[in-house]
This record gives structure tokens, C-alpha cells and sequence, in this order.
């Protein structure tokens, strides 16, 4: 009987010694683009052989264009992009969405649909036409909404709005969310994780691993959502006011 | 005689206006820590309730960023990022003499989601993509029925006859236009709900789903805009208090909308 008790002390210890660890912040956040989940440098389909590939920077940007004008969006981008037409997220879809939001997605988002919506070849990037290899082919679970589906559309009803202004983005507060100078764990504000008051996928996804802005272990997020990773929902609630 | 009888009957309104205005619940802090904040109840946690959330996560029990194409949108014209599944029941509808056949139909919009969980018919767990994570959804966790302490039957709105059988009879109308119209002798009773306000100061209009009331004109799921328990009571989300110890008055919810 002592034992029985004197292991549920423990237990319940234990329970409490993990509790405290779970409440604590992420120890180590984003270590950079190299090694992430974003450095092709050692990818099939980017072999150093060809002496412009086996790059990490040049799947997407490149210094100098060589006069392929692919300067779509500046960032010396290096990609073309979709031109696929979208089944958005929209106020038609979930009426609670009151703010402007772009007919198609815009801004930085059309950069990660390049590769994302699966509608495009990854190995397509600075001169080189690809090969087919598409994100369907690298993880389907990495096509974001499912885009392709039976009918063939690009459905985005199954993901979060994107291209869309944010509740505040002067900095004032708007029912249902916080204030834009509200910090994500990293320290950067909302408002800084914007582009043009808009909420785009950069807002949530830091692509570039940055260092000191993305909670390890998750899909590059900004903030965690379990408690192991710095909060229940911490991300969600950084700028839902629930 | 007459005259301060009338005098002293127009002060205790007058009086009594006043204190009803002055009465001002406290607003709940949020979701974190509601009964909507099923975060402990995940495996290996000291949450009571249970281990059927995988992740421990407080929104996805009910909404996804991305559902990764498993068409779990099923809010459908709802959006709301709906993550967990719906109930497929069909419900025996409330009437009443003062309203006309027809009137109520069968739960849609909000309501639709709410009952979800709070018919009874659909498991708790029944979310996101269990099978992925390795733990398929035992669809066990029911309202009104199981080992935990969700088999309140209270908390179960489609069973309240007590045999589960999808019943709205017994409970306020849903998916009902709020008689808003002049020239509707139905809005005889009903207070203005682009006047009137609920205890965080948001219209009764507001609250509205299409101009229908819903669960959540008088709930709120987040108790984000709803009034704060008294101490060691609950307050049911409740968008009003009902009670003085409640921090209101007496039937205030009622009254917000129906004029009586």
C-alpha cells in the first residue's frame, strides 16, 4: 500500500515537474535557411552538377536576371508564378469576414503559391525549365488546401483567408482581434508580419527559418500551438481576440 | 391623495430605471481556461475530462488553419474554418400557437455547428484528422452519454426528453427570424434589436445570423463578450445576466429582446 501511494506521489510530481516545463517558452527558436526545410542545396532536383543549381538562395531569387524577366514581385525573384485562378476563402464563404481582401491572392502569398498550389514545376526556377517535379511529387500533404481536386479548381475553402486586410492595422483595436502592435513570441508585432496591411502567408509562416522568429518544430510558425511548443493555440491567439 | 401616490409610484420607476442601468456584469476574460478550452484534456495531461485532444490544442477542436484537403469545411456557407464534423440529425421542431407554421425550420448557419457537439449524436473527438495523428476518433465522447463528465445531460440540448431522441421542443427557437419588420404584428413584444445591447455593449442585430436568432445570440462560444460567472457559479456564456447575483437583473437576458 505505501508503494502504491508513494508512486502516485511521484506520478503526480512528475506530472507537476512536466507541467512546469510545458508552461516555460520555447528554448531555441528558428536556427536560419540553412539546414531548414527550405534549403534545397542538397535536393534531386537541385544538383550541384549544374554549375547554377545546388544553390539555397537561387531556387527563389537571384542577384542578377540575365534578362529572364522574372522580376515579378521584386525580391529578385528567380520563379515564375501560378497564374492559376483560385476558389478564395471570402466573405461569401464565412460571412464574420467584414475587411478588404484581394479577389485572388496577392503580395508575398503569390510567391509561395509558385511552388504550393502544385500547379507549377519546383525544379522551374532562374533559366532552367524544370523537369515536372512538382509539390505533389515532394509531399502532397505540402499542397496547401488540397488546391487540386477532383474538379480540377484550386479550392482554398479549407484554409485560412489570405490577401486580406487585418482587423487594425493602424495599431487600434477591432472586436475579435488584437491590437497590430500586439508581438508574436520572436518579438516582431503583428503589423511588422503584414504586408500592406495585409494578412498574408508570411504573417503566420516565417519561410526562411529566421533565426529568433520561428518556434522549432512547427511548420515554420511564428508561435507555437501546443502547450509542449510555448502555448495552446498560442499562434491563433496572438491576433484572435478569443 | 391620488396625485403623491402617483407622484411616489413615478419616483420608484424612475428609481428603478436607474438601478437598471447601473447594473454592469463583468465580461469573461476569453476562451483560455472557459468551458470551451479543452487543452487538458490530452493524453498523459492532469485534465479530467478525458484524453481525447490529441494535441492538446485549444482552437482546432474546432477550427484548422489548412485541412490539408480533408473537405472538413463542413460549415458549408458557414466557413468559420470548420474543423469538427456536424450532426446529420433530423430535429422535432418547436412550436407554438403564436407562430405560424413554417416559421422554424430545421437548424442552419451557427447552429448547425453548436449542435455538433451538443445534440449528443457526434463524438467530441470527432475532429480534425485523428487517423493521421495515429488515434483514430473513438466517436465515444459524447454529450449526454459515456464515462466522463460530459455525460451531463444538461449540457446536451437535442436530448432533453431524455431518450436522445433529437428533440427542439423543449428549447427557445433557433434558426428563427427576429421579427423586425413594422408591419409584422409579430414585432409586437420584441424590442428594436438595432437599439437594444447585450452586456459588452454589442446590438442584439449583431448577434443575429441573417437576421435569425441562433445559439450564439444569446451564448457566447468564446466567452470572449459574455458575462463573467458569480463566484462559484456558472454563468452559460450567457451574452446577459439573468440574475442580480449574476451581476445583472432578474431575467435580464429575456428582456433584452422580448418587451414584456
Amino acid at each position: 500500500m505505501k508503494i502504491f501511494v508513494s508512486l502516485i506521489v511521484q506520478f503526480i510530481l512528475a506530472l507537476c515537474v512536466s507541467g512546469v516545463a510545458l508552461a516555460g517558452p520555447p528554448a531555441v527558436f528558428g536556427t536560419g535557411i540553412v539546414g531548414s526545410v527550405h534549403d534545397f542545396s542538397r535536393a534531386s532536383w537541385n544538383p550541384e552538377a549544374l554549375s547554377y543549381k545546388g544553390e539555397i538562395c537561387n531556387v527563389c531569387h537571384a542577384p542578377h536576371d540575365g534578362g529572364r524577366k522574372t522580376y515579378k514581385a521584386g525580391l529578385l525573384w528567380n520563379r515564375q508564378l501560378s497564374s492559376s485562378t483560385y476558389i478564395m476563402y471570402d466573405k461569401s464563404w464565412s460571412p464574420g469576414i467584414t475587411h478588404a481582401q484581394d479577389s485572388q491572392p496577392t503580395g508575398n502569398s503569390k510567391l509561395c503559391l509558385s511552388c504550393h498550389d502544385g500547379s507549377l514545376a519546383i525544379d522551374a526556377f532562374g533559366s532552367y525549365p524544370g523537369t515536372g517535379w512538382r509539390m505533389w511529387d515532394e509531399n502532397t500533404n505540402k499542397v496547401i488546401p488540397r488546391f487540386k481536386d477532383a474538379a480540377g479548381s484550386l479550392d482554398m475553402h479549407g484554409t485560412h483567408p489570405i490577401s486580406v486586410t487585418y482587423a487594425a492595422p493602424g495599431g487600434g483595436t477591432a472586436k475579435g482581434f488584437k491590437p497590430a502592435t500586439n508581438t508574436w513570441p520572436g518579438g516582431l508585432t503583428i503589423a511588422d508580419t503584414l504586408q500592406n496591411g495585409k494578412v498574408q502567408c508570411s504573417t503566420c509562416h516565417d519561410v526562411h527559418d529566421t533565426p529568433g522568429e520561428v518556434v522549432p518544430g512547427t511548420q515554420l510558425l511564428r508561435a507555437g500551438l501546443t502547450a509542449k511548443q510555448g502555448g495552446a493555440s498560442a499562434l491563433c491567439l496572438t491576433c484572435h481576440d478569443k | 391623495m391620488k396625485k403623491v401616490l402617483v407622484a411616489a409610484m413615478a419616483l420608484a420607476l424612475v428609481a428603478g430605471g436607474a438601478s437598471l442601468a447601473m447594473a454592469a456584469p463583468t465580461i469573461s476574460s476569453g476562451i483560455v481556461g472557459s468551458p470551451h478550452d479543452f487543452s487538458a484534456d490530452m493524453p498523459g495531461s492532469t485534465g479530467a475530462d478525458g484524453t481525447w485532444n490529441t494535441t492538446g490544442e485549444i482552437c482546432r477542436v474546432c477550427h484548422s488553419p489548412h485541412d490539408k484537403g480533408r473537405s472538413t469545411y463542413k460549415g458549408s456557407g458557414v466557413g468559420l474554418l470548420w474543423n469538427h464534423d456536424v450532426s446529420s440529425a433530423t430535429y422535432t421542431l418547436y412550436t407554438s400557437d403564436d407562430i405560424p407554421a413554417g416559421d422554424i425550420g430545421q437548424p442552419v448557419g451557427n447552429a448547425k455547428l453548436c449542435l455538433g457537439c451538443h445534440d449528443g449524436t457526434v463524438g467530441i473527438d470527432s475532429f480534425d484528422n485523428h487517423t493521421a495523428l495515429g488515434s483514430a476518433p473513438t466517436n465515444a465522447v459524447k454529450i449526454g452519454s459515456g464515462t466522463d463528465p460530459f455525460a451531463e445531460v444538461a449540457l446536451r440540448i437535442g436530448g432533453v426528453d431524455g431518450t436522445n431522441g433529437n428533440t427542439l421542443a423543449g428549447t427557445h427557437p433557433i434558426s428563427a427570424d427576429y421579427p423586425v419588420l413594422a408591419s409584422d404584428p409579430a414585432t409586437r413584444g420584441f424590442n428594436d434589436p438595432t437599439a437594444k445591447t447585450w452586456a459588452d455593449g454589442e446590438l442584439v442585430s449583431d448577434t443575429l445570423e441573417n437576421g435569425m436568432v441562433q445559439c450564439a445570440t444569446c451564448h457566447d462560444v468564446h466567452s470572449r463578450e459574455s458575462v463573467a460567472p458569480a463566484t462559484g457559479g456558472e454563468n452559460y456564456l450567457l451574452r446577459q445576466a439573468q440574475t442580480v447575483a449574476q451581476g445583472g437583473t432578474a431575467s435580464g437576458l429575456c428582456l433584452t429582446c422580448h418587451n414584456k
